[in-house]
């Protein structure tokens, strides 16, 4: 056999393609990337305290990753390969295999998938699980499926949001239509009440962390664009911890300057904080009481900060950034990172290369989720007849659109589920070509 | 249902074991090889050849064609990992490529990842040295070199250039790696060949490493040369004119200094400390006129005072053969924080790390971390397998290993273990080998 004929069989063979795909993304990734909330899980993980403000699932996965190996490699590692075998075993479920390992190659390189899962993050984590568990799913091995659908409620809080349509479109047992739903949402309920207790025997000091960022976030995007003066103002805030009080400008003019429709820090710490992070049960309630009469009182102008918040996440006239993609191996700017969490790394030069490409790339469209969201809605519909697609779809869409009244910041992660779902579904379109169509997808009647 | 007993439980571990393949074997091997030491332990010297290769700039002092290696790796991932994955993987699949032609190949494997994580060849492996890459690239060559490819044979004659180009002291042990290429020929000549073929290949090595070297620190000159001055002339009890005649040439930090270090009694194999540091008694040469000199003294001090130097290299092959009160054979650091820090690499040990390094710290308080024991076993190996025509290949390993560890007799530059690490890691090749081929030999080719 030539060489050029040995090159083109390796070529062809799936485990070199999906091999590649995973060395590439290793290359890019190694050994992890380092952001604020990692950072987080990191700290909990070792100090074995965990806490609410994020899933501790998280930190108690890390501290059995550094029971083997310090750092954030076996994390990344975790969320990488569930994500490439999941996508593997979905697609050789769907397409010829050549295809199949060729669409998990270029989903799982995806430059806005990849650059989510190289961070160790909750979000890349839940992806990852959800994918195999739908895998799994689809191939009827519903004990394995719903262990790795529990792992990602467990992952992420609001992961319910994806597990409800896969689950829907997927459930493989009832007589009928109706008992098939009915089965698959009690499933759902099941699943999610475990992830949460999971999480619930995890914790041990809880944050009380949505009464200083959600809440003051929602009181004050509300205020915002409401028409009232400091009175006012200040009757709606009864109870709520204030930071200091400058009796030289109004309050209602000091949350409407601190405005920022992506971002709830400014609230509650920096220079010129308006809030103080409460204290204790009263101040609490004093934020919910607050909350409900700011909020469900004026949904208005609750709808307005929202819609705000929400066009800043699928980037609708977003403004140019330095950086859309996470690409720092300690927290970027905070350089004494590297002495809490003891670690430290740098980047190669192909590396360094791919970084910067990275972060050219996620300010081109290619980073826009709008442009996901339309693609979804519209393959939604055109592919609704292929369940595990349309169920896919159905879940990027559902969690996107959760995000209306749950994004705090903006960040693009929040949409790489959105993303990789559409992705996956195109992937598959193309890779199905004019008429293809395997015995197996008559399984499902679609979603 | 009853528990099952621990015969039984033993029993599903092997079948299990048996129905993995022995890829799946050696991968498995390999990944609880760099759990236990991952990102790869680093010494000063990994630390200092790190950061050349990250720089560019290479020096003499940390063997440049394993440096290039590195800068070459860091292209694609940055640190002390891709050399551990390159020479672990290198001695990985080179020793079962050797063990694969006389045991049949799970069985290979098992030995093979055995090997690996046997704690005295493990100890040296985990640590980014020249020693460790020698010992994957000549195993490396070994399996390229009986390979009966003419792919693979060249593959094995660039891992015998690695080799060589990581410690050119290899190259005599070298021969009976490159006499396996030529196993068809008449003794004499397959022997001629393969001086050959080594003598070469440290030729091209010792090029490579002078294309290389941006800074000349005249490493020979004060690891070896001064090492033997200043041992020699203890040895010889030399003091007034003749310590004078001994070190003519050379800068004396402090001649009172020289005279009490000479006239201490106790022998220092720290050849680093004889130039470097606050106790140092001479100068490290900077330029060629000063490495000259010190070439002059080595050559005045063997000529001279040849019964002292003999005695001085005698008693530190001794040391280095783990004969003595000291010794410390184990290196598992991390690396120290400060110098690591401009290099942007830290790390901190694992749970199991930290129990890896508690039993082979036990381990090494044992006779086998003693290189006496692979001597003698090593010499034992060759005079049992002298007849046994099926083991060439464990034979040649064994050979290579004894050569190597009589080269340091004049070669060593401090009695440190990992300059025996090759005799220990072909001993324990060679009879792994022997005995797991006696219960699963090879099937016969056709």
């Amino acid at each position: 056999m030539t060489a050029r004929a040995r090159l083109a069989q390796l070529a062809g063979d799936r485990r070199v393609i999906v091999g590649a795909a995973l060395v590439w993304f290793l290359v890019y990734a190694f050994p992890g990337y380092i952001g604020w909330d990692t950072e987080a899980h990191l700290l909990q993980s070792r100090a074995g305290i965990y806490t609410d403000a994020h899933p501790p699932l998280l930190p108690f996965l890390w501290r059995i990753c550094e029971v083997f190996i310090h750092g954030p490699l076996l994390m990344m590692l975790i969320q990488a390969l569930t994500l490439l075998v999941g996508l593997d075993r979905l697609f050789r479920g769907l397409l010829p295999p050549r295809h199949a390992a060729i669409a998990t190659a270029l989903v799982f390189v995806f430059p806005p998938v990849a650059g989510v899962t190289a961070i160790v993050i909750k979000d890349a984590m839940m992806a990852g699980f959800v994918v195999l568990g739908v895998a799994l799913l689809r191939e009827r091995k519903l004990a394995w499926a719903l262990a790795w659908l529990v792992l990602a409620g467990a992952a992420r809080w609001n992961a319910l949001a994806v597990t409800l349509p896969v689950l829907v479109a997927l459930w493989p047992h009832g007589a009928t239509r109706l008992r098939r739903w009915a089965q698959a949402a009690g499933v759902w309920l099941a699943i999610t009440a475990a992830a949460f207790g999971i999480n619930a025997a995890l914790v041990d000091v809880p944050a009380h962390m949505w009464y200083w960022t959600h809440a003051y976030m929602d009181i004050a995007g509300t205020v915002r664009w409401l028409d009232v003066d400091d009175r006012g103002a200040r009757e709606l805030l009864d109870g709520v911890p204030l930071a200091h009080d400058d009796y030289h400008r109004s309050l209602a003019d000091r949350i409407r300057t601190s405005y920022d429709p992506a971002d709830y820090r400014q609230l509650a710490t920096g220079d010129d904080p308006i809030f103080d992070k409460p204290d204790d049960d009263d101040q609490r309630s004093a934020i919910a009481g607050a909350w409900k009469r700011v909020v469900l009182g004026h949904p208005a102008a609750y709808l307005h900060y929202r819609w705000d918040n929400f066009k800043n996440l699928l980037r609708i006239d977003k403004q140019h950034e330095f950086a859309h993609v996470y690409v720092w191996f300690t927290v970027i700017a905070v350089p004494q990172s590297k002495d809490r969490l003891i670690h430290d790394a740098s980047a190669s030069r192909v590396q360094g290369v791919m970084q910067e490409c990275a972060v050219w790339l996620s300010n081109t469209p290619v980073y826009w989720p709008w442009i996901y969201f339309l693609i979804a809605c519209g393959g939604f519909v055109a592919w609704r007849r292929e369940a595990v697609i349309a169920g896919l779809l159905a879940s990027g869409l559902l969690y996107e659109c959760a995000w209306f009244v749950l994004n705090p910041t903006g960040d693009f992660r929040y949409s790489q589920w959105l993303v990789l779902v559409t992705a996956i579904a195109v992937a598959w379109r193309i890779g199905r070509g004019r008429g293809y169509m395997r015995s197996s997808d008559s399984d499902g009647d679609g979603a | 249902m009853p528990a099952p007993s621990p015969t039984q439980l033993a029993r599903r571990a092997w079948r299990w074991l048996a129905a993995r393949s022995p890829l799946q074997l050696l991968l498995a091997g390999w990944v609880a090889f760099a759990t236990c030491c991952y990102p790869g332990y680093m010494s000063f010297d990994s630390i200092m050849q790190l950061g050349e290769a990250r720089h560019g700039t290479f020096s003499d002092a940390y063997a440049p064609l394993m440096t290039q290696v590195w800068r070459l790796l860091e292209w694609l991932l940055a640190g002390p990992a891709p050399m551990l994955a390159l020479q672990s993987g290198l001695f990985l699949v080179g020793a079962y490529g050797l063990l694969r032609r006389v045991v049949a190949p799970r069985a290979a494997a098992l030995a093979t990842v055995g090997v690996l994580l046997a704690p005295p060849v493990y100890a040296v492996m985990a640590v980014i040295w020249p020693d460790s890459l020698l010992a994957g690239a000549l195993v490396a060559a070994a399996a390229g070199l009986v390979h009966p490819d003419r792919r693979a044979k060249i593959a094995g004659v660039a891992a015998l250039v690695l080799a060589c180009g990581c410690r050119l002291a290899i190259a005599p042990a070298a021969i009976p790696i490159a006499a396996l290429a030529l196993a068809g020929w008449p003794r004499p000549r397959a022997l001629a060949g393969a001086a050959a073929i080594a003598i070469a290949c440290a030729a091209i090595a010792q090029l490579a490493s002078c294309v290389l070297v941006d800074d000349d620190t005249h490493a020979t000159e004060w690891r070896l040369e001064l090492l033997d001055v200043a041992g020699t002339a203890r040895r010889a009890r030399l003091h007034g004119a003749d310590l004078d005649a001994a070190f003519a040439g050379l800068e004396v930090v402090d001649r009172a200094r020289l005279d009490a270090w000479i006239g201490d009694g106790h022998d220092v194999y720290d050849a680093f400390g004889i130039s470097h540091g606050d106790k140092r008694i001479v100068y490290a040469p900077i330029d060629d006129a000063e490495a000259s000199a010190v070439d002059t003294a080595w050559r005045r001090a063997v000529t001279a005072h040849a019964g002292a130097y003999a005695t001085h290299r005698w008693e530190l092959f001794v040391r280095l053969l783990g004969v003595g009160d000291k010794w410390d054979p184990v290196f598992d650091d991390l690396g120290d924080r400060d110098l690591l820090a401009p290099l942007h690499h830290r790390a901190t040990p694992s749970d199991l790390q930290l129990a890896s390094r508690t039993v082979v710290r036990a381990v090494a308080a044992t006779p086998l971390f003693k290189p006496w024991l692979y001597l003698a076993l090593a010499i034992a190996f060759l005079v049992y397998a002298r007849e046994r025509r099926e083991l060439p290949v464990l034979r040649a390993l064994a050979a290579s290993g004894l050569v190597y560890e009589i080269v340091q007799l004049v070669a060593a530059q401090g009695p440190d273990y990992r300059a025996s690490h090759w005799l220990v890691a072909t001993t324990w090749l060679a009879i792994v080998g022997a005995a797991v081929a006696r219960r699963w030999p090879a099937s016969p080719r056709p």
